[in-house]
C-alpha cells in the first residue's frame, strides 16, 4: 500500500495573500511574507517531487531534494532578484527548480541548512503516469489543485451532495432536485478552483488561463 | 488493490489516489466542464406553461444555445422542434432587437436541406423558435456508426453544399457548421439546422470568465481561424472552412492526392486563399471524388493541424528533440538564416525567395533520418528553379524542382555525382506554373527518396543514400540541416512542414 497523502500535508485553507504581494514585499525577512510563501508552495510539493523523480533520481534522494528545494526557497533569497512582472508562480517555481537541480553547490548547502522543517512525512514513493519531468510536474500540479478544490468542497457541502458527486448516489432525489444539486456543485467547484489558483497569479485575468491549463494538464501524459 | 473510478470504472492511477473523492482526474474534469443547464432552465413540464399551443413531448437536445424539445403544435396537429434559447439571454437589452432581425432572416430561408423555421418570438422570459421536426439523427450519429461509402458521402455533401449555397446567396452565414448541426432524416435527406444562431447567441469572447472557459472547451475544431478572433468580421468563407473540417471527417482517412489538395485549400488560414464560394468547393470535391481513393496520406493531418491554427503545438525549444509535425516556416528567421540573398517573410508568414543566383537559406533544423515533407509553393516571378535541400543521417542532398528555363527538368541531386537533369530521376515538364500554388510531397527514407505532386509521382528513387551528395553551388554552412534555394526566381512558400517517420529531429534554436 502506498502512503502518499502525507506528502505536502493535508489540503490547506484558502490563503488570501497573493503572489504579487510576495513579490512586492519590501521586507524580505518579514514573517508575513514567509507565511504567504508557505501558503503558496503547499500545492507544489507533489509536483516538485514527481518532477525530480522523473529525472531518474531515487525515492529517498528525491524527497531530500524536494525538501532542500523548498527550504532553500523559503530561507534563501531566491526571490530577491525577481522582478515583479515575473509572471505566474507556477512558471517561476519550475524555472527556479530547474536551476536548483542544476546547481550542485546550492543543493549541498541547502541540505545542511534544512533544520526545523520536516515537510515530507510519507514513507513511500509517488508514481506518475507522465512521460517527462515537465509533464509530471504539470500533471501533479493539476491533480493537486483539483484535489484541494475537491477537499474544500467536501468540507462545505452536505454529505449527500458529496456522495452524489463522488459516487453518483441519487436515491430519493427528484429529477430536478438532482439536476439543481449537480449544477450547484459544479459551479462551486469551478469557483473553488479559481480561488485556489488566484493567489498564485498576478492578474485576475490569468486565472482563466490557469484553469484551462489545469484541465489539459491533468490529462496530458505524453 | 487500487479502487476504480466510481464513474468510468477504470482504475485510478497511483498519482491520483483518492484525492479526488473516488473519481479519476478525467471524470472530475468532465464533471466541471459538462455543459451545464443554464440557471433555472425549465423542465419540459414547466416549459409547457409558456407555450399554450404546444404539447411538450420530450427534450431532444441541449447545447450552448439553449434547449430543443420535441413538441406537438396542437392547432395544426404537427410535430415541431421547439428551440428555447437560454433564459439568461433575456438579460441582454440588445438581444431582443438582434433576435427579431436574425430570426426574420432565418424564417425566410426556404430550402429542402435547411430546417424550416415556422415561427419565432418571446414568451415570458423565453425566446423561442418553432422549427420543422426532423425524424432521424445527425451526421455525427452516422459517422459514429462507421465510415461512409463514397456514394453516400457524395449524396450528403451535395445536399449540404446546396443548403449552404442557398443560405449564402441570401447573405446568411451559418457560423457553426459541424456534424451535430447537419441532421439527416430517415430517408437520408440532409437538413441543416441552427443557421446564424451562433452569432445571435454566443457571447462576446471578451466578456465573462467562467463562460470563457466553457467556450474554449467547446468545439473550436470546426471554427475558421478568423472566427476565434472576432465573430463580427467573418464572412461566408468561414462556413467553407468548417465544411472542410466536416469533409475531412467524412473521409475518415480515405483520401487521395486530389482530396488532400481540396483540404489544404479549404483549410487555409487565410480566407482569400480558400475556395471563395460553395460552388467552387463542390466542384473541387466532385472532381476529387472521381479519382480512386488511395491509402491514407499524412498530408491531410498536417494540413489540418496547420490550418486549425495549431501553431502553438509546434514547439521550438532550443536543442530539444522534435517529434510530431514541425512547421518549418515558423522556425525561420530570414535575417539570421539567409546564406545568400534577401529572403523575406510576408504578412501571412509565407517565405519569399529573392531573384538571385544561388539564393540559399538554411533552416535551423536537423531532420530525423526518415520523414515526409509537405511543400506548397507558388511561382511569382522568374523562370528558373527552386531547390529543396534535404538531409538524412548527416548527409545532404537536394531536389531541383522545375529545373532550367529551357529544359524544365526536375530531379534529385546528385546521384553518384550526376545532377538531377542527367540521372534516372530526371522528370521533364514544368512543375510550377505561374500564380498557382502547387503541393509537393517529398519522402525521405533509408531506402530512397520520392517526390510527388498532386498525387502524381515525379520520381521514386530507390538506392543507398550514401550515393547522394549536395551540389557545390548550393552549399550552406551546416552539412546536416534542411535548406531551401532559389535560382533567379521569386517563389512564395506557403507551407513547409515535416512529419518524422523514424528518428528524431533537432531544433537548432
Amino acid at each position: 500500500m502506498v502512503e502518499e497523502t502525507a506528502i505536502g500535508g493535508p489540503a490547506r485553507g484558502f490563503q488570501p495573500t497573493v503572489w504579487t504581494a510576495v513579490l512586492k514585499a519590501k521586507d524580505l525577512a518579514s514573517p508575513e511574507r514567509r507565511l504567504a510563501l508557505e501558503g503558496l508552495i503547499g500545492t507544489y510539493w507533489k509536483p516538485v517531487y514527481t518532477f525530480i523523480r522523473k529525472r531518474g533520481i531515487d525515492v529517498e534522494k528525491s524527497k531530500d531534494l524536494t525538501q532542500s528545494f523548498f527550504t532553500a526557497f523559503l530561507e534563501k533569497d531566491i526571490l530577491r532578484n525577481v522582478a515583479p512582472e515575473k509572471g505566474k508562480f507556477r512558471t517561476f517555481l519550475l524555472t527556479t527548480l530547474t536551476y536548483f537541480l542544476a546547481d550542485e553547490h546550492d543543493r549541498a548547502s541547502a541540505l545542511k541548512r534544512g533544520g526545523g522543517f520536516r515537510f515530507i512525512a510519507g514513507a513511500q514513493d509517488l508514481e506518475s503516469r507522465a512521460a517527462t519531468p515537465d509533464a509530471a510536474f504539470f500533471r501533479q500540479w493539476a491533480i493537486e489543485t483539483m484535489s484541494r478544490a475537491v477537499a474544500r468542497l467536501r468540507e462545505e457541502c452536505s454529505p449527500e451532495d458529496f456522495l452524489l458527486l463522488s459516487e453518483g448516489r441519487d436515491e430519493g432525489l427528484s429529477v430536478s432536485d438532482r439536476k439543481n444539486r449537480l449544477h450547484r456543485l459544479r459551479l462551486r467547484l469551478k469557483e473553488l478552483l479559481r480561488e485556489i489558483i488566484r493567489p498564485t497569479v498576478e492578474l485576475e485575468s490569468e486565472i482563466d488561463d490557469e484553469v484551462r491549463q489545469l484541465f489539459s494538464g491533468g490529462s496530458q501524459v505524453l | 488493490m487500487r479502487p476504480d473510478c466510481s464513474k468510468c470504472r477504470r482504475p485510478i492511477p497511483p498519482d491520483t489516489g483518492d484525492a479526488l473523492g473516488g473519481l479519476c482526474f478525467e471524470c472530475i474534469s468532465g464533471f466541471v466542464l459538462e455543459t451545464d443547464p443554464p440557471e433555472g432552465e425549465p423542465l419540459p413540464l414547466e416549459v409547457g406553461a409558456f407555450f399554450q399551443g404546444f404539447q411538450i413531448l420530450e427534450l431532444i437536445a441541449r447545447g450552448g444555445m439553449g434547449v430543443v424539445y420535441k413538441a406537438r403544435q396542437l392547432d395544426l396537429d404537427r410535430l415541431v422542434a421547439l428551440k428555447v434559447l437560454s433564459p439568461s439571454l433575456a438579460g441582454d437589452p440588445d438581444f431582443a432587437r438582434r433576435f427579431n432581425v436574425e430570426a426574420k432572416v432565418l424564417a425566410r430561408l426556404s430550402h429542402p436541406s435547411i430546417v424550416q423555421v415556422f415561427d419565432f418570438g418571446r414568451s415570458g422570459a423565453l425566446y423561442y423558435l418553432v422549427m420543422e421536426y426532423v425524424e432521424g439523427g445527425s451526421l455525427r450519429d452516422l459517422l459514429r456508426r462507421g465510415p461512409l461509402d463514397g456514394a453516400h458521402r457524395a449524396r450528403l455533401l451535395s445536399q449540404i453544399c446546396g443548403a449552404l449555397d442557398h443560405a449564402h446567396q441570401h447573405d446568411v452565414i451559418h457560423r457553426d457548421i459541424k456534424p451535430e448541426n447537419i441532421l439527416v432524416d430517415r430517408q437520408g435527406r440532409v437538413k441543416i439546422t441552427d443557421f446564424g444562431l451562433a452569432k445571435l447567441v454566443r457571447p462576446d469572447p471578451k466578456q465573462g470568465s467562467a463562460t470563457q472557459v466553457d467556450l474554449v472547451m467547446g468545439t473550436p475544431k470546426y471554427m475558421a481561424p478568423e472566427q476565434s478572433e472576432s465573430l463580427a468580421t467573418v464572412d461566408h468563407r468561414a462556413d467553407l472552412y468548417s465544411l472542410g473540417v466536416v469533409f475531412h471527417e467524412m473521409l475518415a482517412g480515405e483520401s487521395c492526392g486530389p482530396t488532400d489538395q481540396v483540404l489544404v485549400k479549404a483549410l487555409d488560414r487565410i480566407p482569400d486563399r480558400r475556395y471563395q464560394n460553395v460552388a467552387q468547393f463542390q466542384k473541387a470535391i466532385e472532381a476529387a471524388a472521381s479519382v480512386q481513393p488511395a491509402r491514407r496520406r499524412w498530408v491531410v493531418g498536417a494540413a489540418l493541424l496547420l490550418a486549425a491554427g495549431a501553431a502553438a503545438l509546434f514547439a521550438r525549444p532550443s536543442g530539444k528533440p522534435a517529434s510530431g509535425t514541425v512547421d518549418l516556416l515558423r522556425l525561420i528567421d530570414p535575417q539570421t538564416d539567409a546564406v545568400d540573398g534577401v529572403w523575406e517573410l510576408n504578412g501571412h508568414g509565407d517565405l519569399i525567395s529573392p531573384i538571385e543566383q544561388w539564393a540559399r537559406l538554411q533552416i535551423p533544423y536537423v531532420p530525423p533520418e526518415e520523414y515526409d515533407l509537405l511543400l506548397v509553393l507558388e511561382r511569382l516571378e522568374g523562370v528558373s528553379s527552386i531547390d529543396i535541400g534535404l538531409a538524412s543521417g548527416g548527409r545532404q542532398f537536394h531536389i531541383d524542382i522545375d529545373g532550367w528555363q529551357d529544359g524544365e527538368i526536375t530531379g534529385l541531386n546528385l546521384i553518384d555525382g550526376a545532377p538531377g537533369n542527367m540521372n534516372e530521376t530526371a522528370t521533364r515538364g514544368r512543375q510550377i506554373p505561374f500564380r498557382t500554388p502547387v503541393i509537393f510531397v517529398c519522402s525521405v527514407r533509408r531506402t530512397g527518396v520520392a517526390l510527388s505532386t498532386n498525387a502524381r509521382n515525379l520520381f521514386d528513387w530507390k538506392g543507398n543514400l550514401q550515393r547522394l551528395t549536395a551540389g557545390r553551388s548550393w552549399q550552406v554552412p551546416r552539412t546536416d540541416t534542411l535548406w531551401v534555394g532559389a535560382y533567379r526566381t521569386r517563389f512564395r512558400i506557403e507551407k513547409l512542414t515535416l512529419t518524422p517517420v523514424s528518428g528524431t529531429g533537432t531544433f537548432l534554436r
